[in-house]
């Protein structure tokens, strides 16, 4: 069933066009236990009408990524040391505001991972949605109100009316999150960033969320990044993935490829983890934890809990080594030549 | 590489320390977070060393005042501040003003700090038990703080002086009974929100009993803020006390209340300043610094506040 | 090797009233509900949120009272225990809160939240109490130098083998667990379902656990419970229950987990999810009626009854229990 899903999405397909280009980027903060190298020197692009993944433990980065997209962390106190976004082949500058407003919201919607803090306490759904319609497409609250309806019933939040009287803790948070993602519908982006729509939610209601974006996806045309700490999660809808461990990108390729033959040993451990693979009669572990972004190794950030590392690995960072075209992995194991 | 799973371990297992990443800082008591976020604020830190001060003349007084507070010196009356021997000057029997300061910080520091303690302890025993238990006895216990928050400070002053006569006691009875509802209330409403709490249901699954759970979970949240609110309030109790002094109804002469020197300076204000600017500003300054330290207090026990300070 | 069973539930219905002004006759959250869990045969409970999971959590562990019905934990009837009784009870029965950061209180340190299980039921003091503590944090995984920390230092991973070592403190016999893996990153749920295995190894415990993906009970539940509105649809061995389950909202839920995403839009369990609220099912018709693959002329107005199907293997549906034979045809 996924491949024949995949194959109709290769006929669609996204097209040639970059749509937004990452150069670089890179991200520290500072904090009482020194500064903490939140994402460093990430570069990736995403086409018209693609979807991307990116998928790593919680303290990877691939969170504050998402965030410096559209320049997002109040800096200071984030220290933005270097990165060039480039929108619809624009680059996007941190301090030209005007140009940031007029992306923000109207052509890259996000869905935090906690949607309801997303929305504000003390207005009504209904009325920030009207305010944002208003803002950005200049409607009046009764020539959109039956749009804004049918699209939350599209998302099947059943009593849309109500929901639009409620205030944000009056409703649960899968009803929030599917507000979001409403309110996004509504938008028409070119791009949407979705930050762990699904996480702490229960099983199906994170499925309905994967198939309302992939409705987003098919109506509105536009591109996707969802991040997430679960591979699976991404597999339904990613075109490409990245997999982030220690504020770096340690691979990256198309969905495809990733599930099929996965290069680096995280990537295997975190597909073994999802797939709740055995290891004799317990399940797969990974072991040990996240690195510490405040005291990174001076070596590849993963060898502490890697079962394949060695000396070097400790020592040199590794670069992302070329597989095939668009297909890397930063690890030494990977390297021309290697056994 | 596209091995099957049982591959996925190509050497021993890495010696991994499952156990949490160790924070590099020590841990964090709330003592010890409380006063690095304190020191960090230097205004506060400031104001600490005043009340110390302050605290310490109250004490030594008697060991370091110059000149009995109460002996004027009739050759020497409404002398100018830094006369020989009269740093601050005297007043207008020739008592020494230096000295009646160092002796009137005994009677301003009680004056200030026993009312809003006796407030504390009782406001917080209220409020807990009202805001715990609810029901008739919660709201009517409400019910009659909001009678008393409706008293004007000084109208209860003259009734109780009127019952006991002037004096400290006075001062600080009338005080307490004033402050006692507001934290009361405060600590009313941080209860009544906290009884839902689910670490109060997983205390009651662990078997604690109701008083219990009230002492020992929730009113660990009530202690910051009674702290700061109560600091706070010591720093406007210093100036109602001293209203108390100016108006006759504190500690009776020829004893130093800072307040009643003030008002011995009213008739000679014009031509001899000091007499009551000099405890005016006395005053000024104690309550500042009350007020700083509360501040202090403030921004060092609210995590939130904290790490940013 | 007791006889008697570790809890049992008789008939357990929970309601809740709404709030004033609502006239809809109040939520039922538990509609007569029967189980039993038998020491060394953990219990899997799956369903939906809205299901009723943490409401029959709660209820096992006697910290909320049935509206009608009895539960015995260990033989003791908990609706009529005496204080001492009540103690027993919640020694012997542990619970592990959905919610484990909001479990622990943010101002008191976590060796004040664990010692306080020791404090209430057992005589451990001082110095000793202060080793238990250690010694309970370093079997969940953790270091006993951190107990002197708050609970918002912790990872939620952390946080959760708080929470299991909270619980298992006092020994208990039997702990419910409420969702303890789903708020994890995918990378350390292994470590926790590892642990609990270990635990109940050591320890001798048997387990109730919650969740609403399927996928976590395997290799960890003897036997598993399929919940939905406040009733169990199907009950049955867990192995016999994924290789052959009989409703089919337990089919589409197992194969929704199995992120298999078959023709998705039109199983049972999705669409059972989008009835509005107010008209949550009071069981007098079932609710499934419309979208059903076995349904009967009877299902609207019936209430469907608990049925069994197989050697302890059972299935709330009427299909089952007018034909069959029909049914079994059909490939049910």
């Amino acid at each position: 069933m996924i491949e024949a899903q995949r194959q109709s999405a290769a006929d669609r397909g996204p097209s040639e066009v970059v749509l937004l280009d990452v150069a670089g980027l890179t991200v520290r903060f500072p904090s009482p236990d020194g500064e903490v190298h939140a994402v460093e020197d990430v570069s990736f692009q995403v086409r018209r009408g693609e979807s991307i993944g990116i998928v790593g433990e919680s303290g990877s980065g691939k969170t504050v990524t998402c965030m410096s997209l559209t320049w997002l962390l109040p800096s200071p106190p984030t220290r933005y040391v270097t990165g060039r976004i480039r929108f619809d082949g624009k680059d996007l500058r941190r301090g030209d505001e005007r140009s940031l407003r007029a992306v923000r919201g109207r052509r890259v919607a996000v869905i935090f991972q906690n949607a309801r803090a997303a929305l504000d306490p003390s207005y009504r759904i209904g009325s920030q949605i009207a305010e944002m319609l208003a803002l950005q497409q200049r409607l009046r609250w009764a020539d959109a109100r039956p749009r804004v309806i049918d699209t939350l019933r599209r998302c099947n939040i059943a009593d849309a009316e109500g929901v639009l009287e409620r205030y944000p803790h009056q409703v649960s948070g899968g009803v929030a999150q599917r507000v979001a993602i409403a309110m996004a519908l509504l938008a028409r982006p070119d791009l949407v960033i979705a930050d762990e729509p699904t996480t702490a939610l229960d099983l199906l209601s994170q499925l309905e969320v994967l198939m309302l974006l992939e409705q987003i996806r098919d109506e509105v045309g536009c591109s996707i990044i969802l991040v997430s700490h679960d591979l699976a999660v991404v597999r339904r809808i990613a075109d490409q993935v990245l997999i982030m461990y220690g504020g770096r990108i340690v691979e990256r390729g198309s969905t495809e490829e990733i599930f099929r033959d996965p290069r680096h040993p995280y990537t295997r451990a975190l597909l073994a983890s999802s797939e709740q693979r055995m290891q004799g009669d317990r399940l797969y572990e990974l072991p040990g934890h996240t690195p510490d972004l405040a005291h990174l190794p001076p070596g590849c950030a993963f060898a502490a809990r890697c079962a394949f590392a060695f000396d070097r690995c400790r020592t040199e960072l590794p670069d992302e080594f070329a597989i095939t075209p668009g297909r890397s992995a930063r690890c030494f194991l990977s390297e021309a030549g290697h056994g | 590489m596209n091995e099957q799973l049982v591959s996925l371990e190509a050497g021993p297992p890495p010696a991994v320390d499952n156990a949490a990443r160790d924070l590099s800082r020590p841990p964090a008591t709330a003592l010890r977070q409380a006063v690095a976020g304190f020191a960090r604020d230097r205004g506060a830190v400031l104001a600490l060393v005043i009340l110390v001060l302050i605290a310490l003349v109250a004490v030594l007084a008697p060991l370091i005042a110059p000149f009995d507070p109460n002996v004027g010196d009739p050759l020497n009356t409404l002398a100018p501040p830094l006369t020989a021997g009269h740093l601050l000057g005297t007043d207008d029997q020739g008592r020494d003003i230096l000295s009646r300061i160092l002796y009137g910080a005994r009677l301003a520091i009680p004056e200030a700090t026993i009312p809003v303690i006796a407030a504390a302890v009782l406001g917080t025993a209220l409020g807990l038990l009202a805001g715990f238990y609810q029901g008739i006895g919660g709201g009517l216990v409400m019910r009659v703080l909001d009678v008393f928050f409706a008293i004007p400070l000084v109208l209860l002053g003259i009734a109780v002086a009127a019952a006991l006569g002037s004096g400290p006691p006075t001062v600080i009875l009338s005080m307490a009974v004033v402050i006692t509802p507001y934290i009361a209330r405060v600590v009313y409403t941080t209860t009544a929100q906290l009884k839902h709490a689910l670490f109060v249901e997983a205390a009651r699954a662990s078997g604690s009993g109701e008083l219990k759970i009230l002492v020992q979970e929730i009113l660990p949240h009530a202690v910051p803020t009674v702290i700061v609110y109560g600091t706070i309030n010591m720093g406007a109790m210093i100036v109602f006390a001293a209203g108390f002094g100016f108006l006759g109804l504190g500690a009776q002469p020829p004893a130093s209340d800072w307040g009643a020197m003030i008002a011995y300076g009213m008739s000679n204000l014009g031509s001899s300043p000091w007499v009551s600017t000099v405890p005016g500003l006395v005053i000024v300054v104690a309550s500042l610094a009350f007020n700083y330290v509360g501040d202090g207090l403030r921004i060092a026990l609210d995590p939130r506040l904290r790490s940013r300070a | 090797m007791a006889d008697r069973p570790l809890v049992e539930l008789v008939s357990i219905t929970r309601s809740f009233p709404s709030p004033r002004g609502v006239t809809d006759g109040g939520t039922v959250a538990l509609d007569d509900i029967s189980m039993s869990v038998v020491a060394g045969e953990s219990v899997g409970i799956v369903g939906d949120s809205g299901a009723g999971k943490s409401t029959l959590a709660w209820t096992i562990t006697a910290l909320l009272r049935p509206t009608s019905g009895s539960v015995r934990v260990d033989g003791i009837d908990a609706g009529r225990a005496s204080r001492r009784e009540m103690a027993a009870i919640r020694r012997t029965v542990g619970l592990v809160f959905q919610d484990a950061l909001g479990s622990f209180n943010p101002q008191r340190t976590v060796e004040h939240a664990l010692a306080t299980p020791l404090d209430n039921f057992t005589s451990v003091r001082g110095p000793e109490r202060r080793r238990t503590v250690g010694q309970i944090m370093e079997r969940v995984g953790l270091r006993a130098s951190q107990m002197t920390r708050y609970p918002h230092e912790f990872s939620g991973g952390q946080i959760q083998r708080l929470a299991i070592a909270r619980a298992l403190i006092t020994r208990p016999r039997l702990v419910v667990l409420d969702e303890p893996v789903s708020a994890l990153d995918v990378s350390i749920r292994a470590q926790i379902l590892n642990l609990l295995r270990d635990l109940a190894h050591d320890y001798h415990l048997t387990y109730v656990l919650i969740a609403s993906d399927a996928t976590v009970l395997e290799h960890m539940s003897a036997r598993t419970f399929v919940m939905y509105a406040g009733r169990i649809l199907e009950r049955a061995p867990h192995r016999e229950l994924i290789a052959q389950p009989r409703h089919p909202y337990t089919v589409s839920l197992l194969d929704l987990s199995g992120l298999r995403a078959g023709d998705v839009a039109s199983t049972p369990a999705l669409s059972a999810r989008r009835a509005p609220r107010s008209s949550r099912p009071t069981w007098e018709a079932c609710p499934f009626c419309g979208i059903c693959p076995l349904e009967t002329s009877r299902c609207s107005t019936t209430r469907p009854p608990e049925i069994l199907v197989a050697a302890d293997h059972a299935v709330t549906c009427l299909a089952y229990a007018e034909a069959p034979e029909a049914v079994a045809a059909a490939g049910g």
